[in-house]
């Protein structure tokens, strides 16, 4: 995804005749529709996944092993005998609540130090130089450090990659309010001497609104994947707990022998993120055209 | 009549020679020296210092550089190798060695006893074994060629501490161990290959050593009698990745892979121009209880004994490439026994079940450490985990890295159930610490398991220590020290130009040639 | 242009001092220590307390930081605990391969990419526009180990056309160096590039609609000049910028990819030396990348002016 480093593309109005902006717009948002159903859909797999699911996803019966798909298993099962379609189930359920508490705590983390960025110079040297620290690191790598130090638990994962992106929130938001704060009106206010809160909460964070849902869905995007990655290489949500990524990495090994262990959640990463990236490009157009990609 | 002689004479000659082609080609030619054997292997060394470590990359190397005063054979028997004999006083206190003449170092410095004091003395000192040397009272050396110990008290374990291939009593000359501390000795020994360069990560780098003298005949087997270096070099190549190790054998990068995991060892096993090996003994998979915490209670412990299916735990966890057997010394070795196997490998719920409400369990939970370090640990946690959780206990399972379960078991407060494994141990008295009270690290405390070990290494005679130890395994079984799960054996698959190879506890590639 | 340059490097300083520390407390408060990995499992207590001095492990964090972080300053990373060699030296061997596979995936990424997006921007709205988008949209979704894994079961396993992991050095043999960087480079690549074809079609777009493009094009001259030559440049001021953050990603994000094709890089080294708790070699590591990062962004900031005339540094 597109990534704002904290300077909007300079404003250009398309001057296009009419007709082509208006075909772009219902095209996109055919995109942003589509993008929305199928988030929507795996919302709907995580949050009745206990329904959903034909077998317990942590039931082993060792001796329906590694058996392709087929009536009994639909997605086949994995070398200990689990149904692989009820862990994936599952698994959806696990990346949905990480992305979602994820792009929770980047949002408000986003906000209070974008703002406080922003807003107080002095500050803002500061908090910029951490957060520039913070992103120098890399992501992986740094989740992967967070995750040995604070040790294997979902909650971790859910703080560890909060850390790793919340960078990127605070720099959009900070960016806006910037840009907001030297609008004539806001020189207005501030004469009449209204208190910093009223103005930061009451004037500058409305304006902050549409950069920061849009970064907010792909912030969510970036945790799915960024969960799986770490379930992948063995730092992420304890077993037995299914994870996408887990699912994939124990089923590495058995590529040649069984395949579908790594296809299946594959695919559904893939679906998500694409989703929420449709989802999030057509938020992008619907709240303001100058920030389309 | 003289043509039908000479052609005669020609048809058995070329009889002769017909015969003795074939039967060469039969048996795979002479060995034919010469060529570098690239294998691949799991991990990288920590360090190559003999004296400092016990980790498996860093032996199965060593092994092939250094060589200790006497060593084991293919039965896990007592055979010489740097000393050609020794004699025990009748007291069985003391010990003397009477070294081989000519072995040269790698350096062309010849062994004497000099060497020997100078390695016992920094063995002493840094080892991770060098609790098994408390007792060594005194060493002299009576001449370059006779080296003298004794011991404190009679050690029936004594001989096999200094053979023990793992964290090896290696001899290296003096000047190479001399006031050196951990992992700063030159790396210079007696062994059929030496060492000649590390580069981390790339390879460890062996050559052969012309000057070898072999410690005895050949066919001895294990790590004794005669070791013939045909190769050339040995290129120990680290690659983690289970599959790249694979992968690599087929393309042929590699000439050898060790330890492949099942899946892939039975897709090796089909190509042609691969032999693919199981190799046991290995090792045998672990659980131990916490015996300070709630598995205090003798009775949640036999529930979980009794609980466990060690047939369904080996099929996921070796893919069926291992055993399900209760003795805590593997098939191959003279001191496996049997003993207590009735309470192994129960595979009953019900039981289990009865045993828990006994015990008043009200559903505590208990905390399950394994690590993802260790495939078989790992699978063997899971499966475990539900056998557990059928009979209706509470368990919470925790997985870190090796070191980070390590560094977790040290806190008795943190754990109830560890994983670990037990590899291929060469005395018995290797097992005695888990069950002593200063040494245990999971709080057993068994004043009669004490006797038993106590009484067990002061028995110079095989057969009563033998009894004695089948003694402690009852036991072990009877008060569930800890379980034994089952025997888990590892694929290793070569080059078919590879020959000589025979898999025994660690890779050898002495007596190994590439055919041409 | 001199004092800009000037004040954004000491600006870097406070930033880097940030990242040795987090480097540093990051690896020290992983539970277990490097002296339980070097000895193994049956270990005495006794034994280990004398590993850990001798490592220097028993000084106070604070002491430790700071002796560190002196040494550090002056270009002495320390002595790796496992490599036995100097953490700078493990860190120079490793970085030739790191660097091969970062410069093979930006080089793919920015071939695919940027004449993607520029077809896109040009063919906009024709279905050329709607192909690249949607590629490009699932190119950025699918994950790159996922993407690696595919690939090695499709090239290596089923048509053995290429090998599923390992590492040749170019300048050892390019052809075999080439063969063992094409699947890594594509699975990191592929983001990237659907990244940039985007990034690169709508800064297109935009410069396509001002009326200088327009007033060139109504002049008569050449339709593809034109692009070529005014709007390119000015397009890729945003282009630049991803393409920055491509190489941070590439250095870091690479970790993933290098487990998947066990390729000796940099992540794999550091994941590897975390196992170990290998303390040297985790900080040194990570202040090695974390400074290639910043610096390699300052220098995009630089490129700026090259490009967009109406940039000026004071």
């Amino acid at each position: 995804m597109s990534t704002f480093s904290g300077t909007a593309s300079p404003g250009i109005w398309a001057a296009d005749s009419a007709g082509r902006a208006l075909l772009r717009r219902v095209r996109r948002n055919r995109l942003a529709f589509s993008g929305f159903s199928l988030t929507l859909l795996i919302l709907f797999a995580a949050l009745f996944a206990g329904i959903l699911a034909p077998y317990d996803p942590l039931d082993m019966v060792v001796t329906d092993r590694l058996q392709s798909p087929g009536i009994k298993h639909l997605m086949g099962t994995d070398n200990y005998g689990r149904d692989i379609l009820s862990r994936v189930l599952y698994g959806a359920q696990l990346s949905i609540e990480v992305g979602l508490a994820v792009m929770l705590l980047t949002v408000v983390s986003g906000i209070a130090f974008g703002m406080l960025s922003g807003y107080f110079p002095r500050l803002d040297n500061i908090i910029m130089r951490v957060m520039d620290g913070m992103m120098a690191f890399p992501a992986i790598l740094f989740a992967i450090a967070i995750m040995a130090v604070l040790g294997p638990k979902t909650v971790n994962v859910v703080i560890a990659l909060s850390v790793v992106y919340a960078p990127r929130t605070v720099r959009i938001v900070r960016a806006t309010v910037l840009a907001v704060k030297a609008l004539d009106y806001i020189e207005a206010v501030r004469a009449q001497a209204a208190g910093h809160l009223r103005i930061l909460f009451r004037h500058i964070l409305p304006n902050c609104l549409s950069p920061l849902v849009v970064q907010a869905t792909f912030n969510f995007a970036y945790a799915v994947l960024a969960e799986a990655s770490l379930s992948f290489v063995g730092a992420g949500a304890p077993p037995p707990t299914p994870s996408w990524g887990n699912i994939l990495s124990e089923g590495r090994v058995y590529m040649q022998a069984a395949p579908w262990i790594t296809i299946f959640p594959g695919v559904a990463i893939a679906i998500t993120v694409l989703g929420l990236n449709l989802a999030g490009d057509g938020l992008r157009d619907v709240l303001d055209p100058r920030l389309r990609t | 009549m003289k043509k039908r002689a000479r052609i005669q004479a020609f048809a058995v000659i070329l009889g002769v020679l017909i015969a003795g082609l074939w039967l060469t080609g039969a048996e795979g030619g002479a060995p034919t020296p010469g060529g570098v054997l690239r294998v691949a292997v799991t991990a990288s060394p920590p360090t190559l210092d003999p004296h400092a470590t016990t980790f498996v990359a860093a032996r199965e190397i060593g092994l092939h550089i250094f060589e200790n005063l006497l060593t084991f054979d293919a039965k896990f028997q007592l055979t010489p190798q740097l000393a050609e004999r020794w004699e025990v006083s009748p007291d069985g206190k003391v010990f003397t060695f009477h070294l081989r003449r000519g072995v040269k170092f790698h350096n062309g410095k010849e062994m004497s006893a000099d060497d020997v004091k100078a390695s016992v003395d920094r063995f002493k000192q840094i080892s991770p074994r060098r609790n098994e040397f408390e007792d060594l009272a005194k060493l002299e050396i009576v001449t370059p060629a006779v080296v003298r110990m004794t011991l404190s008290k009679v050690n029936a374990a004594f001989l096999a501490a200094l053979a023990n291939p793992i964290g090896q009593l290696a001899i290296l000359p003096k000047e190479a161990v001399e006031g050196r501390p951990i992992n700063k000795a030159d790396i210079i020994g007696t062994g059929p290959f030496r060492f000649v360069e590390w580069i981390p990560d790339r390879w460890v780098k062996v050559a052969r050593f012309k000057d070898y003298k072999p410690a005895g005949q050949p066919g001895i087997g294990g790590y004794g009698g005669a070791r013939t270096a045909y190769v050339d070099e040995i290129l120990f190549i680290p690659v983690p990745e289970p599959g790249a190790r694979a992968a690599g054998l087929q393309s042929g990068d590699y000439d050898f892979a060790d330890f492949l995991p099942p899946p892939l060892a039975s897709r090796l096993a089909n190509d042609k121009n691969l032999s693919v090996v199981q190799l046991a003994p290995y090792t045998y998979v672990t659980l131990y209880f916490n015996h300070a915490g709630k598995f205090k209670d003798l009775r949640l412990r036999q529930a979980v004994q009794a609980a466990l299916d060690m047939e369904e735990i080996m099929q996921v966890a070796s893919e069926g490439s291992g055993r399900v057997d209760p003795g805590f010394y593997f098939k191959e070795q003279v001191w496996h026994s049997t003993a207590g196997g009735e309470l192994y490998n129960q595979k009953n719920p019900a039981k289990a079940g009865q045993l828990l409400k006994e015990a008043g369990y009200k559903g505590e939970q208990f905390i399950m450490v394994t690590n993802t370090d260790y495939d078989y640990m790992y699978k063997a946690a899971l499966v475990i985990l539900q056998q557990l959780k059928k009979v209706g206990m509470n368990i919470k399972i925790e997985v870190y890295d090796w070191p980070g379960a390590i560094a977790l078991r040290k806190d008795l407060s943190k754990w109830d159930l560890f994983y670990s494994s037990h590899s291929t141990r060469f005395d018995p008295s290797a097992n005695d610490f888990y069950f002593m009270s200063k040494t245990t690290f999971f709080a057993y405390t068994n004043p009669k398991m004490v006797a038993l070990i106590e009484k067990a290494n002061a028995i110079l005679n095989f057969e009563e220590r033998y009894k004695t130890y089948e003694e402690i395994q009852r036991l072990i079984y009877e008060d569930v020290a800890m379980l034994k799960l089952y025997d888990h054996n590892i694929w290793q698959g070569f080059s078919k130009r590879v020959k000589g190879y025979t898999p025994w506890v660690m890779i050898r590639f002495w007596d190994v040639w590439l055919e041409k | 242009m001199a004092g800009y340059v000037a004040r954004r490097l000491l600006g870097i300083i406070p930033v880097l001092v940030l990242v040795a520390l987090g480097s540093f407390l990051l690896i020290h408060l992983v539970p277990g220590d490097p002296a339980v990995v070097m000895l193994g499992n049956e270990a005495t207590p006794a034994q280990l307390e004398t590993l850990r001095t001798q490592l220097g492990l028993g000084r106070s964090l604070p002491e430790q930081f700071v002796l560190w972080l002196g040494q550090a300053l002056r270009g002495n990373l320390g002595e790796s605990f496992f490599l036995g060699r100097p953490v700078s030296r493990a860190l120079i061997e490793r970085l030739p391969a790191t660097m091969q596979l970062a410069v093979l995936s930006l080089v793919f990424s920015l071939l695919i990419g940027i004449p993607a997006g520029l077809i896109a921007a040009v063919r906009q709205n024709t279905w050329w526009d709607q192909l690249v988008m949607a590629t490009a949209i699932g190119g950025i979704s699918i994950p790159s180990f996922w993407l690696g894994l595919a690939l090695i079961l499709v090239f290596s396993v089923q048509l053995g056309w290429l090998p599923s992991g390992g590492y040749t050095p170019l300048w050892e043999d390019v052809g075999q160096g080439l063969r063992t960087l094409i699947l890594p480079a594509v699975s990191l690549g592929s983001m990237q590039a659907a990244l940039i074809a985007r990034m690169t079609r709508s800064s297109m777009l935009e410069v396509l609609r001002q009326d200088y493009v327009r007033t060139a094009k109504a002049k008569g001259v050449q339709d593809w000049w034109v692009i070529v030559k005014h709007a390119l440049k000015n397009a890729m001021i945003p282009v630049i910028t991803t393409i920055g953050t491509a190489f941070g990603v590439l250095l870091g994000g690479a970790v993933v990819v290098e487990i998947v094709f066990t390729y000796p890089g940099l992540g794999r080294l550091v994941v590897l030396a975390v196992q170990r708790r290998d303390y040297p070699l985790v900080q040194g590591a990570l202040l090695l990348t974390s400074v290639i990062y910043v610096v390699v962004n300052l220098a995009v900031d630089l490129l700026y002016g090259v490009f967009d005339p109406r940039i000026k540094y004071e």
